[in-house]
């Protein structure tokens, strides 16, 4: 009993004097650009060349067709969860196969209720028609509901006495990683139904952030960025960010001219090879002349000896650069957010997968919060949805009744007069046909 | 020290002896009987009033009592009040509950306000945007958290993040869902809230005379017999409760949920009743309603306690008696509410699933036209409205003029013309 009391103390006393020490030295560590050259570029070697692998995988992976990358990205959930889930084994000793079970059942159930939702939505036509599948379809929600209510009440009936901290931490901890990783990785699947360029996109801009902001900080990284990730400069990050913009307006620019990335997913068999065609085309892909100011003219006259009065773009070059700046300035938080857990826990990196990077986690972290942010930008703001006047029409006609449709008449007056494209009201002209029906009726 | 140890070692032979309320000293037992049966009546009397005041009210009653129960919860992760951590993490949570509930309800108002929300001009923007606004915030917040984060206090902090999530899944997401049923209807706030509140009474009733087996070590004074009484008592209240269906004085298309309808009673009953009662009965009159409260009494008191269960293993794990103490008796908010908040989330996902009817409204039809046609089609949509009313005779011929494609702005010309749809 004694010597381990003593330990203890031991220990707690080394901490203090560490944390004494940390709050006045800063941690001396060596930045890219100051190591000694050999070290240096035997690293670079390593990670250029496994970054090159990674590419390559998926690009052969994209061309392959829309399932396979959906099924890319339920992989790498999968392996990201794990990696997760497999850091607060740590606390589970007396209970690791009770904690396994219950992160895999809630894994499963998650994704059967997100990816439910999706398939619902996207292919209504197929679903709802099936004689088996529409029970499932109608009362999707009602039934994943369910399943994690049972996830939820075994979890209660196998609290066990003296565990109750620990089996609460390993609850909190499962919510967490299947909040921050499988709820945002099924926004990447649905943005790849939306069409393959919502995911290339902004999977691309991160990678490129990545790969120029880690050789302009090798080259030039001078001061530290943030205490949390001691080997980013402030260097890195900056140059990283114009190199993005640059790379990803020529980017948005090439893979616009695709109708396979372009068009939404209707068949998932298809391939980059396949013959698609989609119609319409979303008009942030047209591109349109935009009126040069005349200064520009001028320039270009005098340098080109060209009159360009117009300039040619197409809105989605400037979502790119929307997404570039996010990619670039937010979504490195969610790679900062990692750093703090991996510190949080005194670990290195959350796995050994890829040589010279680490995890798959230690990759793909900033990955999920551009995925979400490109998912919710693009349902906001680039997203067309196809209505037309005539279906609207016969539903006012055939499901409204007159009273109904009379005060729909006034709110679309009232809204178009409010946005300033229509000059006059008719109330006068409305309360008298509302009276004229309410007597009717 | 040296007695945490011993017994620690005990526990795991014997059980901890806990004396069942069955069980306790006469006195004792009535003595805690009254001061909670007052402070019961106390709040089924205050809970009555707000529901008579009016839904907003009730609303305003749900979003009080989630923000009284996020607090306390919260309580129990912060550190003490001196702690240089402690402002951070309480500013932390307040923004992040602001921002949850700034993206929740604005969720629910676009919903049932379509025709009001989408039609004003400076409404309309965030009503559109309303995700990615929410979106914004949120990811502000998580940056914020990101940057503040301290050497020495990470795993603190982490910890305090996740906690403060699953408060926010838990309680803040969940009360959510309790006020989109006031909005479907009162009754689908009554018929769940109702039904807990029985469950805990009978349970604690049937527990207070006939309590003999103890149910959950993690709730020692819960018995069995407590549990499956409530169960039965429950159900039969259910059915009872629905006798005063006459909420709304406000006329609405009633839900086919409400209307009774014949059933044809089985021959065995028939025969039987013929017997028993001489009377021939064939049928019986039952709206579907009753039968769904049935399964909303099985829910309440089958699975909801089990948020019960789950708050006192919170408890346990943190070493706290109690949530709170503003309910002589009972506890804090939470301690009474742990249950309500699976409960109206279940009422909520089953009512979407099974009862709720989908229909076209004006409000549906609006946010169609609004959010998905272009402004070309919106004023081509509006000659065709005007020309229908016009054929029907209900309106004026005149009005074509003044109010059709004669009557565009300037700004609005320039936007057709420039072939930019908006």
């Amino acid at each position: 009993m004694a010597p381990k009391q003593r330990k203890i103390n031991k220990d707690s006393v080394a901490t203090n004097v560490n944390n004494a020490v940390g709050a006045v030295v800063e941690e001396a560590t060596t930045l890219l650009a100051a190591e000694p050259p050999s070290k240096k570029w035997q690293n670079w070697w390593i990670r250029t060349f496994t970054t090159l692998i990674m590419i390559g995988i998926f690009f052969l992976i994209l061309a392959s067709g829309y399932i396979w990358s959906i099924i890319m990205v339920m992989i790498i959930t999968v392996l990201v969860y794990r990696e997760v889930i497999h850091i607060a084994y740590y606390s589970a000793k007396g209970n690791m196969r009770w904690f396994k079970s219950m992160s895999w059942y809630y894994l499963i159930t998650t994704e059967y209720f997100l990816y439910g939702e999706s398939i619902i939505y996207y292919f209504k036509e197929i679903v709802m028609v099936d004689a088996f599948l529409l029970p499932f379809a109608t009362h999707h929600r009602f039934i994943s509901f369910m399943l994690y209510v049972i996830g939820f009440v075994f979890f209660v009936l196998n609290l066990k006495k003296g565990l109750y901290r620990q089996q609460m931490s390993q609850f909190g901890w499962t919510h967490m990683a299947i909040f921050l990783i499988v709820f945002q990785a099924h926004f990447i699947v649905d943005n790849i139904l939306e069409g393959l360029i919502w995911f290339v996109l902004p999977a691309a801009l991160v990678v490129c952030n990545d790969i120029f902001a880690y050789v302009c900080g090798f080259f030039w990284g001078r001061n530290q960025l943030l205490l949390l990730s001691p080997k980013k400069t402030v260097e890195g990050f900056l140059g990283g960010w114009i190199c993005t913009m640059v790379f990803g307006l020529l980017w948005a620019t090439l893979l616009m001219r695709f109708n396979y990335m372009i068009c939404p997913v209707k068949d998932l068999s298809l391939s980059a090879w396949s013959n698609i065609e989609c119609n319409p085309v979303n008009p942030v892909f047209i591109s349109v002349p935009w009126k040069l100011p005349d200064f520009w003219v001028t320039l270009g006259k005098i340098l080109l000896h060209k009159e360009h009065t117009h300039i040619w773009i197409a809105p989605i070059q400037l979502h790119a650069l929307v997404m570039s700046c996010f990619a670039s300035l937010i979504a490195p938080f969610g790679g900062f957010f990692a750093s703090g857990v991996k510190r949080a826990f005194n670990i290195k990196d959350f796995g050994d997968t890829i040589p010279g990077h680490g995890g798959i986690t230690d990759r793909m972290d900033c990955q999920f919060l551009m995925g979400l942010f490109s998912f919710m930008y693009y349902q906001s703001f680039i997203k067309m949805h196809n209505i037309s006047v005539g279906t609207i029409l016969t539903l006012i006609i055939n499901s409204l009744s007159s009273k109904e449709q009379l005060e729909l008449l006034e709110r679309l007056q009232t809204y178009l007069v409010n946005q300033d494209h229509l000059a006059s009201q008719i109330e006068s002209v409305i309360s008298k046909a509302q009276n004229l029906i309410s007597g009717t009726l | 020290m040296a007695g945490k140890k011993r017994s620690a070692k005990n526990n795991t032979e014997t059980v901890e002896k806990v004396t069942l309320l069955a069980d306790e000293s006469t006195k004792k037992k009535w003595q805690n009987w009254w001061v909670r049966t007052i402070t019961t009546f106390m709040m089924i009397g205050a809970f009555f009033f707000v529901l008579a005041s009016g839904h907003i009210w009730v609303i305003l009653m749900v979003i009080a009592i989630s923000t009284v129960v996020y607090n306390e919860v919260l309580q129990i992760a912060q550190g003490p009040a001196k702690d240089s951590n402690f402002r951070w993490f309480k500013t932390m949570s307040w923004y992040f509950l602001v921002t949850t509930t700034y993206f929740l309800y604005g969720e629910s108002i676009i919903y049932y306000f379509q025709s009001v929300v989408l039609v004003d001009r400076i409404l309309l923007p965030f009503a559109t945007h309303h995700r990615f606004i929410s979106f914004v915030l949120y990811i502000i917040g998580f940056v914020f958290f990101v940057t503040n984060l301290k050497k020495g206090l990470y795993k603190r902090q982490f910890r305090q993040f996740g906690w403060m999530h699953m408060a926010l899944i838990l309680v803040v997401f969940q009360s959510h869902f309790i006020v989109n049923n006031i909005l479907e209807g009162l009754i689908w706030f009554f018929i769940p809230t109702s039904l807990v509140i029985c469950n805990d009474i009978f349970a604690y009733i049937c527990g207070f005379f006939w309590g003999r087996n103890q149910l959950i070590t993690l709730s020692p004074k819960k018995t069995i017999e407590g549990f499956v009484g409530g169960w039965i008592c429950t159900m039969i209240f259910g059915l009872l409760d629905l006798s005063m269906s006459a909420w709304s004085d406000i006329t609405c298309p009633v839900n086919p949920v409400f209307i009774t309808v014949p059933w044809k009673l089985p021959d065995t009953c028939i025969t039987i009743f013929k017997t028993l009662l001489q009377k021939d009965i064939t049928e019986v009159w039952i709206a579907p309603i009753q039968l769904h409260t049935l399964v909303m009494a099985c829910f309440a008191s089958l699975v909801a306690p089990f948020g019960g269960f789950f708050a006192s293993g919170v408890k346990r794990a943190f070493n706290v008696k109690d949530f709170g103490h503003s309910i002589p008796g009972h506890g804090g908010m939470t301690d009474r509410m742990d249950c309500q908040f699976l409960m109206g989330f279940f009422a909520s996902i089953y009512y979407q699933s099974f009862i709720k009817t989908y229909t076209m409204s004006v409000g549906t039809l609006l946010s169609s036209i609004i959010n998905n046609l272009s402004l070309n089609d919106q004023l081509e949509l509006l000659e065709r409205i005007l020309t229908y009313f016009v054929n029907q005779g209900i309106l004026d011929p005149a009005v074509l003029q003044k109010c059709g494609a004669s009557a565009l702005t300037e700004s609005a010309r320039q936007v057709l013309e420039s072939g930019i749809t908006s």
